[in-house]
């Protein structure tokens, strides 16, 4: 991921700043405002060190096979919808049971 | 159309990758999966707090990706239209199941590939390493305990990193309205952790 690092730093400083206006209104001097802050600051930074949650090691193959059956409807819906288009195609059956074929 | 090899695909930005995908090079696909699939799954995760539902979450958002993947406009950045995408099918599926409610931070007993946090002998645990512990599966069931809005607004932000504008698009917000959920949410959590955060804190 490409994060603006600088802009995530500016708006940053910019939430301790403005911390006040959103800030708890029972918090009103200047002793715990700056309380609240560091707490606030706290709870941001614990947040962000918090484990990343991963995807499990099967994941990737899952993936892949719901991929290839989206892959095969799509196919299967462009044929039909050019079956639809073109009624000059026609395409026999499939044959399901070879031993007719031959009786 | 030139087609372009695995990696050079990598080499290219999101924006540029999405754009292969629409030209019809499917191994696209493959990059924005590999790309995308473990910060998706933390941000589900911190939402849903269920392995199982998070990674059909993920499947389902990637499978949407690539049937939607000619409305992608790139005037907007790939992961904030997949962040977008992923939010609003947690929401309809938890609307479903309405599930919201009742969550547990041990929810996924029965996943064989539990990924918590459990430390495996807590006899050998030093004083620091069960603090630290505790304190995270504590902010991990204050953040569960959030209502919906502040939970969202405050993962994109300060676990996966992302700006206000980007969030305020994702969550189909202004962007004041997201700066008050996250500063709301933070004091709300740090309400909910308050005897964690002190001790360290002050």
């Amino acid at each position: 991921m490409k994060i603006n690092q600088h802009q995530i730093n500016s708006e940053k400083r910019e939430e301790c700043e403005n911390s006040e206006k959103y800030s708890d209104p029972r918090s009103h001097s200047s002793f715990y405002k700056n309380r609240n802050d560091k707490a606030i600051q706290s709870i941001s930074d614990r947040l962000q060190n918090l484990p990343q949650v991963n995807v499990s090691s099967g994941f990737d193959q899952r993936m892949a096979a719901l991929f290839a059956l989206e892959l095969e409807l799509e196919i299967k819906q462009k044929s039909a919808s050019l079956l639809l288009r073109n009624s000059k195609i026609n395409l026999p059956d499939i044959i399901t049971d070879i031993r007719k074929e031959f009786s | 159309m030139e087609n372009l090899t695995g990696k050079k695909l990598n080499e290219l930005t999101d924006e540029q990758v999405m754009a292969e995908l629409q030209n019809g090079a499917i191994q696209a696909f493959d990059i924005i999966v590999f790309r995308f699939k473990d910060r998706l799954h933390n941000f589900l995760y911190r939402y849903t707090h269920n392995h199982e539902d998070c990674e059909d979450l993920v499947q389902e958002t990637f499978l949407r990706v690539y049937r939607s993947r000619y409305s992608y406009q790139p005037i907007a950045k790939l992961s904030t239209w997949i962040f977008t995408i992923a939010l609003n099918l947690a929401k309809s599926m938890y609307k479903k199941k309405q599930r919201m409610t009742t969550f547990s931070i041990h929810a996924d007993d029965s996943d064989p590939d539990s990924r918590d946090f459990d430390i495996s002998d807590t006899s050998l645990l030093q004083d620091e390493e069960l603090h630290l512990k505790n304190s995270m599966e504590e902010l991990e069931k204050a953040l569960m305990q959030l209502n919906d809005e502040f939970r969202e607004v405050i993962v994109l932000r300060d676990i996966q990193q992302l700006t206000y504008e980007e969030i305020a698009e994702i969550t189909g917000t202004a962007m004041g309205t997201v700066k008050s959920r996250i500063n709301r949410a933070r004091i709300q959590l740090q309400e909910l952790i308050g005897d964690y955060v002190k001790s360290e804190t002050f």
